[in-house]
């Protein structure tokens, strides 16, 4: 697809990380306009209705910190952008969430492949599977 | 090899000088298979020249079952089709129907829906504009058509859809030509679908991806009849097993195969599910399978043994 | 040879396994079966479905339409295909049906889920030993958007719901090789009314139970450790999904119907032509695949077992 125009949201913690991509898409001669939000602004009208009157042929680039990235994305894919129209990069410290698989309560986790669930006392080995709706990797149990 | 639907045409509406629309009633009397709109069937015809198939969209909304509606338009250089249904078909006439089948539907989490249409090309949009309708869903039509007597479904667009429904008329002076630069000003999460001549499918799909459009936001439909399939006998070098065989005019290559004691892998035996793939090393394949897509059939490098055949005389397998 | 086993839908056509689209037309085209096990079955997926209604019923909101498909379309196939068993009436939308071997009736408006004590799927779900799930179909892929599944194969239907196809079978080693997990899917979305198919997927199983849930797998998953050759006759089961797949006309969704078979080895080795072959795909099977299907603790006690067998019978 040929893109028009490009769209960039970041936070704080995206704009000390945007160096770069701004010099690339200001070198591509595509307007470019830039955006910054917050956890708050998610909740405000403003951002609904910027992203709801983009045109078709706009590319957005997501650029914040990891809590903020799926609730944003979620508002964009609800404006309209599909996956080959929009990029997102997670910044900062970033827990996993593991599903227990036997009790089904989210655990988090940065990088372990064992935890112990904090609910029910399982044994989980952290898994690779990933589940988009539940943002979180399945904890499997294991037979002792 | 599909199982199929008697049917008789109860009524035929002349459409426009060239379009009629017949209306097809179950023999049984029982309701026809419900369908997804954009959906076609394909119907069997039993002409002097043997029996063609050809498919025709289902033009009513998915809501009606008691009846299809199919809408034929009499090509000059018809090659059978739509002269038989035009000329030997009447009310009354019997014949056979496949299953709805859809190779177009609508996009599920589209925003806006925009459609072209050129000349017969309106049809799969009925059944799409019925259906967003019920839905409460959001679309626009632009169709083009010669002129007003030319132009099928006239009526029922204006009635139905007119605030939705945008007319090029190319034989009228007054009405300006269908372009695809409409296409730039739409909001984000807008799909496109294109029905109509080759030429105008094409190019109207090179415009949206110039516009900006993801390719998963285009969507088309050409009709092109199935290619009759040659049922000539030819032969087959497996290059592992260092052997020739030979397939009869009336056997699959799979049954030559496995009759010859080469343990070539299969399953469904009806070009379906893709199990009996081999690699093809030589010769051009006449592909009569449902898994290659339009470029794998053109790669010429891999079959599917139980329905696929040699153009030729010859194909070079690496069994 | 015994009811049970003559009955059994034995899955190997060959002395090798290896994952492949093994699907072929169904024919007859029913998506479901009642067999001798069904007031068993029914009891235990009904307790299910009470004790553990989220681990055994999912679905997305947007489904109820395709629910109805697969109500209707279940309903008309036990009506038609067990006549004395289950019954379905219908004025205009006002549907009755009966199930004489449980002894209920349900009435309802078909279309108007407030007549209807549960979702569509969760109701017909109750009448029939298969699991089902629907697939819904849209934009270029396949998702799991609703199901009941009371006896599942060590998986999770909370944890997979709304995942595509390729996202659901990412955890099976090997899957994706030669894009199988890709060509699978396609053949899936080229589905037409009229034509559905059937495949059988196998694995064994420690202990004699059909729900093999993830969610409990730490407590049912411990038999694994027990199994020896002298006993393996006995507490290993071979076990058969008999799997059909049915395209749902208006909604454009797939109908996936899971009908679950359990056999001891013992059981299934007084046929020798099974026996026999089912010992050369065991020693055959690569390690990648024996694992997966969650038999990498015992493997060796079975084949030690089928040798047994298959010496016993020959002296």
């Amino acid at each position: 697809m040929q893109k028009q125009r490009y769209l960039l949201l970041m936070d704080e913690t995206g704009e000390s990380a945007s160096h770069d991509l701004r010099n690339e898409l200001a070198a591509s001669s595509l307007p470019v306009e830039v955006h910054p939000v917050t956890l708050e602004s998610l909740h405000r009208s403003e951002l609904t209705a910027l992203l709801f009157r983009q045109w078709i042929g706009t590319y957005l680039y997501l650029l914040v910190s990891w809590p903020l990235l799926e609730p944003l994305r979620q508002l964009a894919e609800d404006a309209g952008f599909s996956e080959q129209e929009m990029e997102c990069h997670g910044l900062g410290p970033h827990t996993r969430q593991v599903f227990c698989s036997a009790c089904q309560k989210m655990n988090q986790t940065e990088d372990e492949t064992v935890i112990s669930c904090h609910f029910c006392g399982e044994e989980l080995s952290v898994s690779e599977h990933y589940s988009k709706r539940l943002q979180a990797f399945l904890g499997y149990t294991s037979i002792r | 090899m599909q199982p199929k639907i008697h049917v008789f045409v109860k009524q035929i509406i002349q459409e426009t000088p060239s379009v009629k629309r017949f209306v097809l009633v179950s023999k049984e009397g029982a309701d026809l298979p419900a369908f997804s709109a954009g959906s076609h069937v394909t119907t069997f015809l039993n002409t002097a020249a043997g029996t063609l198939e050809r498919h025709y969209s289902l033009v009513q909304a998915p809501a009606i079952t008691d009846h299809y509606e199919i809408a034929v338009q009499l090509h000059a250089q018809s090659q059978g089709g739509s002269a038989y249904w035009h000329h030997q078909v009447s009310e009354g006439t019997e014949l056979f129907i496949s299953y709805p089948k859809n190779h177009f539907s609508l996009s599920f989490r589209a925003k806006h829906h925009v459609f072209y249409a050129a000349g017969i090309g309106i049809t799969p949009f009925l059944s799409m504009m019925a259906e967003l309708v019920a839905q409460g869903r959001s679309f626009e039509l632009h169709y083009a058509a010669k002129s007003r007597e030319m132009c099928a479904f006239y009526e029922t667009l204006q009635k139905t859809y007119r605030d939705s429904c945008h007319l090029y008329l190319s034989a009228d002076p007054d009405s300006s030509r269908m372009r695809p630069d409409g296409m730039r000003q739409q909001r984000i999460g807008t799909h496109v679908y294109f029905c109509g001549p080759e030429t105008m499918v094409n190019q109207f799909q090179e415009a949206a991806r110039s516009y900006g459009y993801p390719q998963q936001s285009i969507h088309f439909e050409l009709f092109a009849p199935p290619a009759p399939m040659l049922r000539e006998p030819f032969l087959v070098e497996l290059w592992q097993s260092k052997r020739t065989i030979s397939v009869g005019s009336d056997q699959s290559l799979l049954a030559a195969l496995l009759a010859a004691g080469i343990k070539s892998p299969y399953s469904c035996r009806v070009g379906r599910c893709g199990t009996c793939a081999v690699e093809v090393l030589s010769g051009e394949v006449a592909h009569y399978d449902s898994v290659l897509s339009e470029k794998e059939r053109a790669a010429q490098d891999v079959m599917m043994t139980c329905v696929s055949r040699a153009v030729h005389n010859k194909l070079v397998l690496s069994l | 040879m015994s009811d049970q086993l003559s009955r059994f839908p034995y899955p190997f056509n060959s002395d090798t396994y290896r994952y492949s689209n093994n699907s072929v037309l169904l024919d007859p085209p029913i998506a479901i079966e009642v067999t001798p096990e069904y007031l068993e079955e029914m009891t235990l997926k009904r307790s299910l479905l009470a004790n553990h209604p989220n681990r055994c019923y999912q679905s997305l909101p947007h489904t109820i339409p395709a629910q109805w498909e697969i109500a209707s379309l279940v309903l008309h196939h036990l009506h038609e295909t067990y006549p004395e068993d289950f019954s379905l009436t219908k004025e205009g939308n006002s549907w009755t049906f009966s199930n004489h071997k449980l002894n209920e009736t349900q009435q309802f408006v078909f279309g108007d889920v407030s007549t209807l004590p549960w979702e569509p799927l969760d109701f017909v779900g109750r009448h029939v030993q298969e699991d089902l799930i629907l697939m819904g179909q849209r934009d270029g892929d396949l998702f799991l958007d609703a199901g009941q599944l009371c006896f599942p194969a060590n998986w999770s239907l909370e944890f997979n719901l709304g995942m595509n196809f390729v996202e659901i079978h990412s955890p099976i080693p090997g899957f994706a090789n030669g894009n199988l997990d890709e060509k699978i899917r396609n053949f899936i979305m080229k589905l037409e009314v009229g034509q559905p198919w059937v495949r059988r997927n196998w694995s064994l199983n420690a202990g004699k139970r059909l729900d093999a849930s993830l969610e409990t797998f730490h407590q049912w998953g411990q038999m694994r450790k027990q199994v020896t050759a002298e006993n393996a006759g006995e507490t290993v089961y071979l076990r058969v999904e008999v799997q059909k797949l049915f395209r749902l006309p208006r909604s454009h969704a797939v109908l996936f119907t899971i009908h679950s078979y359990l056999i001891t080895l013992h059981e299934l080795a007084q046929n020798r032509a099974y026996l026999e072959q089912l010992y050369h795909v065991l020693v055959e099977l690569p390690a990648f695949i024996a694992e997966y299907k969650g038999m990498k603790l015992y493997k060796q006690q079975v084949i030690q077992y089928l040798e047994y067998e298959l010496q016993k019978e020959r002296g």
